[in-house]
């Protein structure tokens, strides 16, 4: 590869790490807005998201020019294409976040239904699956991105705990329903944002294996 | 913000009766690589021989408007002054066939009468070289004929040439069609190196090139500028049809 | 169609073999003069031949050294004249090749070539010989020196044409004045063609007659005064071809073996030259 498509290359995936760094912080603010019911701090994540559609749309653009002016091929095509891609993906993710913490917003004032046990650990996947996925993107280590996709299996199976967990809450006094309902859907972004990091993990096996690999969408809950 | 280094002003240049070049309004930026991009015909190359005042040695050829250097006017100046500061390499390589490799690289100094100790001849051409990248392979063999030389060494060769006399804009014409891929990879990375020392206009039909290295680009058709802008721009976004015409391969 | 494809063949080799047969045929001639001359004159040539001056006519011996060096200072005073002018010339058409006067000097040129040599001979004696009252080498000087001069304008103009044009540009765009893109680029581009050029116009003027006649006359006595007539090899030739000594008519042409020697060995060093530029 020619030294000036390396080094455009080498800018790209920086922005994008620095795009991914954003997102996961935004990850982490919105689990803590909703654990602490701090109103204050959704807001905080509700008005990032504006920085980082900026830092997206910059992104995306920038692909493009490079693409234009350095007619890249083969790996080094894929490895562009995969950013560009990528970009999407955590674009939707933060997105996902301030749909946490718009949820959050509206039960803030109330006390927990309940003590959050699986939520934290979802959570705790993501972040080790976004870590993780961008990890290999960078070593191009494969068998990494391979390894992650299968936590999105654990983060599915949450999902439906934690689903029929909140059904018996809601059964059982109607009262639960409006924070039950919150936690449930705050849990189905959880899960959405598992399946985006497994796209960028798909993403960076066909960058550098050429192969692509489509996995199971979701479970079924039921 | 950028320097301006170059000033093109209204220029218009002709060959006897016929228009080559329209009223002409560019700015060259500097230490930036601004590529001239256009259909063969388009007037490109007359351009830039009206940088250098290469195109008023032709029979019948006139130019009228102004080019400013600096500030200064380059019709108003010496026009061996001129062609010291704005270097030219050709499209096809061309060292003098009968000096060797060392003399070639002094090719300017020699061909002024400007008189250098043996220390600064020596220290000329091992930094010319050098920045042309040639030095480590033909500084064995500096006193032999540079027409023994590959097509991508000559050619590196005439840049070490240009840049011996450190001029402040350099001019290329093509300088890589007529050269194998690997030379002109080598070429490619090589201006980017070197426009930090020196401002580069290149003129190519290689559109490929032109977005691979350039910071800026000047779209020309027909003797017109068309379009100018910064090269990420200009192969993302183009502003006139025509542009847009020749970058996907419609014109030219 | 086996018919047409064999006629076809056969007259490919007539024709070939026709064309070979002529070459050979046009430099017989050529062989036979040399023979001739050799064998006549080639057992007069000695030492005592190459350095002594002729001695009057009735003693034996003598030689033709007079010739020898009034040829090489009659030829290389009208190369003096004719190379500077003809090269500078040269230059001049090569660079101005579409301005009316090149063209002008161009026909003034190839005029200049078909005039016979005796006529420029006439034209020296009428200029210099006449107002100077003698003979004098310097006439036959500027004599040869005009027939020379189209010989070196047309292969310095030549030879100039065939520098490519990237290289005159490369040379004005590094800013070199005119004067050094001619000195330090194109003569030395076309050194050895334009040297070749001067060694054929040496060549040919080494064997002029005609003119001689007219403007150095000849000379009994070694002589190295250029305003005093001098002798020349073809006069020499001539004057003892017509002699009616005998002996004399051994030294013509024993002379002419010289004389063709010479040439011949300006000739051979000239393509030499003209092999090696072209590598």
């Amino acid at each position: 590869m020619s030294e000036i498509l390396e080094n455009k290359i080498l800018n790209l995936k920086e922005k994008l790490v620095n795009l991914a760094l954003l997102v996961r912080d935004q990850i982490d603010k919105s689990f803590i807005a909703l654990k602490e019911r701090d109103k204050n701090l959704c807001k905080e994540v509700i008005e990032k998201d504006d920085l980082i559609d900026e830092t997206s749309m910059e992104l995306e653009k920038e692909v493009l020019q490079v693409i234009a002016t350095q007619d890249p091929k083969a790996e080094s095509l894929r490895i562009i294409s995969a950013i560009l891609f990528d970009n999407i993906d955590l674009e939707r993710m933060a997105d996902h976040c301030v749909d946490i913490a718009e949820i959050t917003m509206t039960i803030a004032d109330e006390p927990h239904l309940k003590p959050l046990i699986d939520l934290p650990r979802m959570k705790d996947i993501c972040i080790k699956m976004l870590d993780a996925s961008i990890k290999s993107f960078l070593e191009k280590d494969t068998e990494l991105s391979k390894i992650t996709i299968e936590d999105d299996d654990i983060i599915d199976d949450l999902n439906s705990q934690i689903f029929r967990e909140l059904l018996t809450y809601m059964l059982e006094d109607p009262r639960n329903i409006k924070r039950a309902n919150a936690l449930l859907q705050i849990s189905q972004h959880y899960e959405r944002i598992g399946d985006h990091i497994t796209n960028l993990c798909e993403r960076t096996i066909y960058a550098f294996e050429g192969k692509l690999i489509k996995t199971n969408p979701h479970k079924p809950r039921y | 913000m950028e320097n301006i280094i170059l000033s093109i002003r209204n220029l218009n240049a002709y060959f006897g009766d016929s228009q080559v070049l329209k009223n002409i309004d560019l700015d060259i930026f500097k230490n930036k690589i601004t590529s001239i991009l256009g259909p063969s015909g388009c007037g490109k190359t007359t351009f830039i021989r009206c940088l250098n005042r290469l195109h008023e040695l032709v029979p019948k050829a006139r130019v009228e408007g102004e080019i400013l250097l600096n500030g200064e006017d380059i019709y108003k100046m010496d026009p061996m002054i001129v062609r010291q500061k704005i270097g030219m390499v050709f499209q096809k390589p061309n060292p003098f066939p009968t000096m060797s490799i060392y003399d070639n690289v002094l090719a300017g100094y020699i061909l002024t009468g400007i008189k250098l100790t043996k220390e600064e001849k020596d220290r000329i051409v091992e930094d010319s070289l050098k920045k042309s990248g040639l030095w480590d392979e033909v500084k064995d063999n500096l006193f032999k004929r540079g027409v023994f030389l590959s097509g991508g060494q000559q050619q590196r060769l005439c840049i070490a040439r240009a840049l011996a006399m450190n001029p402040e804009v350099l001019l290329l014409d093509e300088p890589t069609s007529a050269l194998d891929p690997i030379s002109t990879l080598k070429i490619e990375e090589l201006m980017i190196e070197l426009k930090k020392s020196v401002t580069i206009i290149l003129v190519t039909h290689n559109i490929g090139q032109a977005g691979r290295v350039s910071d800026y680009t000047a779209f020309f058709y027909l003797g017109e500028l068309v379009e100018f802008g910064t090269t990420t721009d200009i192969f993302t976004t183009p502003k006139n049809k025509k542009t847009e015409e020749y970058l996907i391969g419609k014109i030219g | 169609m086996e018919k047409e494809i064999r006629k076809r063949v056969l007259i490919d080799i007539v024709f070939k073999k026709i064309v070979t047969i002529f070459t050979y045929l046009s430099i017989i001639p050529l062989f036979l003069i040399i023979y001739f001359v050799m064998a006549r004159g080639l057992k007069y040539i000695n030492l005592r031949f190459l350095t002594q001056l002729p001695k009057p006519m009735g003693e034996v011996g003598g030689g033709i050294f007079n010739a020898i060096v009034g040829s090489f200072i009659i030829v290389g005073i009208a190369s003096l004249i004719a190379i500077p002018i003809g090269v500078i010339s040269g230059i001049f058409l090569s660079e101005f090749k579409d301005s009316k006067i090149s063209e002008f000097i161009k026909i003034l040129v190839d005029t200049l070539q078909g005039i016979p040599s005796i006529v420029i001979g006439i034209i020296a004696y009428l200029w210099i010989v006449k107002p100077l009252k003698h003979f004098s080498a310097l006439s036959g000087s500027i004599a040869l020196s005009i027939m020379m001069l189209p010989i070196i304008i047309k292969s310095t103009e030549e030879i100039l044409n065939m520098v490519p044009n990237e290289i005159k540009e490369g040379a004005i765009a590094l800013g070199a004045p005119y004067y050094r893109v001619v000195l330090k680029v194109l003569l030395p581009y076309g050194f050895v063609g334009i040297l070749t050029g001067i060694l054929l116009g040496i060549s040919r003027i080494l064997g002029e007659t005609a003119p001689l006649l007219f403007t150095a006359f000849g000379n009994q006595f070694l002589n190295f005064n250029i305003f005093k007539p001098m002798s020349t090899i073809p006069y020499v030739i001539f004057v003892y071809a017509t002699s009616p000594y005998k002996e004399w008519h051994n030294q013509a042409f024993a002379a002419s073996v010289v004389l063709i020697i010479i040439v011949l060995s300006i000739n051979l060093i000239g393509r030499f030259f003209e092999k090696r530029w072209k590598t």
